[in-house]
């Protein structure tokens, strides 16, 4: 960036800048106000140059004055008039102290004369007054009737009268030096305050331009920005102080502004893209604030029938208790039959017992049997083959043997038949046997079932008990549902009455609805309107 | 699961009861009337008995019936036990002390050929033969008695251990058998006279 360097280079701020105008004038008027001080200060000197000037006049007055008097004997002091006059004369003349009152102590420094006539003149004046002092002894020495003291007294008096002109003109002379010094001061004072006008003007403008130009600059880019020209780039940034800031600040409210701008026509974009939505969904909703009126009107409907329903409930909930009251008494006597059932069922199992011990007895006894049985098959066993070795004895006998073959044959005969007589007592005893075994294994299922009987009874008494307790809770339930139902009664109503708002606030709202839909239209010619205005901006 | 018909078993042991009740009463009457009715067998079959039959005892060996004539046999007993010969041939199954007198016994299935089976000491019945020295055979089971004629009998002479056949009988050659090694070996030969 590029930045001026000097006086008024960008470095200092506005503030410094204007600070600088007031401060040129202070400077320019305290000038102005010195020169004239010292020029007063100096016309002051020349206006007591001027006062001891014409105060010779007086001198000499007073002098020639005391002189006659002195030559009437009347006083005689008219030698100090005249010494001051010689003393302030030669003051004027060389310059040095003259008394600034003639009976004072104050004195004030003079001078030399400013020009040659006034030194001619002065020392004319003091010619003169030297030339009285020169005949006042004679004079004095007169008699004012003497016939010269007329005389005398005419030649001072012209003297005197020559004196008095030539003083005037000396004080003239001083009054037109002081006169061409104020001329002179006011010229210069003119001048100076004409040069201190310029140089404070062209200063002035200088600072004026340093600030107005970029600011001229700054007003054209925001009249531009005004009239929503956003496109261009950035103002160049030459300087540091408040209008640099306010350039920068602008460049990056134009940034800004057009980041805006864009926001703004995307968002009018939006919102008319939304407000078409907003006027396609409010024509759906007025349509399904119809149907929700239609819905509300089968609901009020519906919630009739549910409410007779819920009196239905009701009753049936009172039915229902009744017929569980019953149920609890019913479930007590199936209580008390079930412990009858267990106790029959314990007495059943004791019986069972001891049938199983009868038919365990009853096999040892088959056992017995069986003990006896194979005695008689070891004897029949012992008959045969006794009667086999007596049909050998008998075969061997030859002849003398056939009668005993013949006992011994039916001896064998009788002996297998009391075998195959044992076999079949056997085969019966292992029947019962088996018999007894089988009924054993079927008494000890039989108890095994009598247990699990007693304890599925136990099952059902544990169970019924429950079913009991739960019926009674059933009951409670149900006198509650009665209860809820008769509150369910209420509620019904409420929201029978509650629908029924709604009914008349969902016509309100499809008022509103309307409304919506034209204030979406309103909305959208505005949205419109506002994708016209924004078409103006250049971004 | 079916009802007990209470009614119909208590009728049938009171059925039973009364059966063997009427059994015990009859017992006294019974041994009587047995012995009458064998009596009259006896002399029923006395007259049956003819001169031309042989009586053989039948006798099995797995599932075989032979038959040895009555004759022939000295004494049958059940084979309760036997000595064990050491180095003795399987057929031997061992010495039987018969009342002070030592009987080899021998395994008639193993005479015969019959197919292996394991010993049998201990099972069974001993046949005592008329012989010297005296022996005894090992069969498994004792029959009846078996009587035939004559021409009843089916000559089998591929078989040279049997006389013939009568029905599904075997009956058995005692000579014939005489010639086994190990029969030899104890010599059967007196018994072969004797016959």
């Amino acid at each position: 960036m590029e930045q001026r360097s000097g006086f008024l280079s960008g470095r200092q701020s506005v503030g410094v800048k204007l600070a600088l105008i007031p401060l040129i004038f202070i400077l320019a008027i305290g000038f102005i106000l010195s020169y004239v001080v010292l020029s007063q200060y100096e016309r002051r000197s020349d206006a007591e140059v001027i006062h001891v000037v014409v105060r010779q006049r007086a001198l000499n007055q007073w002098y020639v004055k005391d002189l006659f008097l002195a030559s009437l004997k009347q006083k005689n002091d008219y030698r100090y008039w005249r010494d001051q006059f010689i003393q302030t004369a030669d003051s004027l003349l060389t310059g040095g102290e003259i008394l600034t009152r003639l009976n004072g102590k104050d004195t004030f420094r003079v001078e030399a004369a400013p020009s040659a006539e006034i030194r001619i003149k002065l020392q004319e004046s003091k010619k003169l007054i030297q030339k009285i002092a020169e005949q006042e002894t004679v004079f004095l020495a007169l008699s004012p009737q003497a016939p010269q003291f007329p005389q005398r007294v005419i030649g001072i008096e012209k003297i005197n009268l020559e004196l008095h002109e030539l003083t005037r003109d000396i004080a003239d002379l001083y009054t037109q030096n002081a006169q061409s010094k104020i001329d002179e001061m006011i010229r210069n004072s003119i001048l100076l305050s004409l040069a201190v006008a310029v140089i404070g003007l062209l200063l002035n403008w200088l600072i004026s331009r340093a600030i107005s130009r970029p600011l001229l600059n700054l007003a054209e880019q925001a009249k531009k920005v005004a009239n929503g020209d956003l496109s261009g780039e950035a103002i160049e940034v030459r300087s540091q102080d408040e209008v640099g800031q306010l350039t920068e600040s602008f460049n990056q409210m134009k940034l800004g502004l057009r980041e805006i701008m864009q926001q703004n026509i995307q968002g009018i974009r939006s919102l008319t893209a939304s407000t078409s939505e907003i006027m396609a969904s409010t024509q759906q909703q007025s349509a399904s604030t119809q149907e929700q009126v239609t819905a509300l009107q089968e609901t009020t409907a519906t919630m009739e029938e549910v409410r007779q329903s819920g009196a239905q409930i009701s009753e049936r909930a009172r039915h229902v208790a009744a017929e569980a009251e019953s149920t609890v008494n019913i479930t007590e006597k199936g209580l008390q039959s079930v412990t009858e059932t267990v106790t029959d069922i314990e007495g059943i199992r004791f019986q069972v017992n001891q049938v199983a011990e009868n038919i365990v007895n009853l096999s040892e006894k088959n056992r017995a049997v069986g003990d006896i049985i194979a005695l008689v098959t070891e004897v029949a066993e012992q008959s045969n083959l006794l009667a086999l070795n007596a049909a050998i004895e008998a075969a061997a006998a030859g002849e003398q043997g056939n009668s005993f073959s013949v006992v011994a044959n039916e001896m064998k005969h009788l002996a297998n038949q009391a075998k195959d007589s044992t076999r079949q007592v056997r085969t019966i005893l292992e029947d019962i046997q088996r018999g007894i075994g089988k009924a054993v294994m079927l008494t000890e299922e039989a108890v095994k079932k009598v247990e699990k009987g007693r304890q599925q009874m136990e099952v059902s008494e544990n169970t019924i008990r429950h079913m009991a307790d739960t019926t009674q809770q059933s009951i409670q339930a149900f006198q509650q549902i009665v209860a809820a139902t008769n509150q369910q009664q209420l509620g019904f109503e409420q929201v029978f009455q509650a629908l029924l708002d709604i009914r008349q606030s969902t016509e309100q709202t499809a008022a509103g609805t309307q409304q919506l839909n034209q204030a979406s239209n309103s909305l959208n010619r505005m949205g419109q309107e506002l994708q016209q205005l924004v078409a103006r901006y250049h971004l | 699961m079916s009802e007990i018909d209470w009614q119909t078993l208590n009728q049938r042991l009171l059925d039973n009861q009364s059966q063997l009740s009427e059994h015990n009463s009859r017992e006294i009457q019974f041994w009587p009337d047995l012995l009458e009715r064998r009596a009259q067998q006896l002399a029923d079959r006395k007259q049956l008995v003819q001169k031309s039959q042989k009586t053989f005892l039948v006798c099995q060996l797995q599932t075989e019936r032979y038959a040895l004539a009555l004759t022939q046999l000295k004494e049958i007993a059940p084979f309760k036990t036997c000595t064990f010969l050491p180095l003795a041939p399987p057929s031997l199954l061992g010495i039987y002390n018969q009342r002070g007198v030592m009987v080899s016994v021998l395994e008639l299935a193993d005479l015969l050929g019959l197919s292996a089976h394991p010993s049998r000491c201990g099972e069974g019945y001993l046949l005592f033969l008329r012989s010297v020295p005296p022996v005894a055979l090992r069969v498994d089971a004792i029959g009846d008695f078996l009587h035939f004629e004559e021409q009843a009998l089916i000559p089998c002479p591929k078989a040279p251990f049997l006389q013939g056949l009568v029905g599904d009988v075997q009956i058995l050659n005692l000579s014939a058998l005489s010639h086994a090694p190990l029969l030899q070996s104890i010599s059967l030969a007196s018994y072969q006279e004797q016959e």
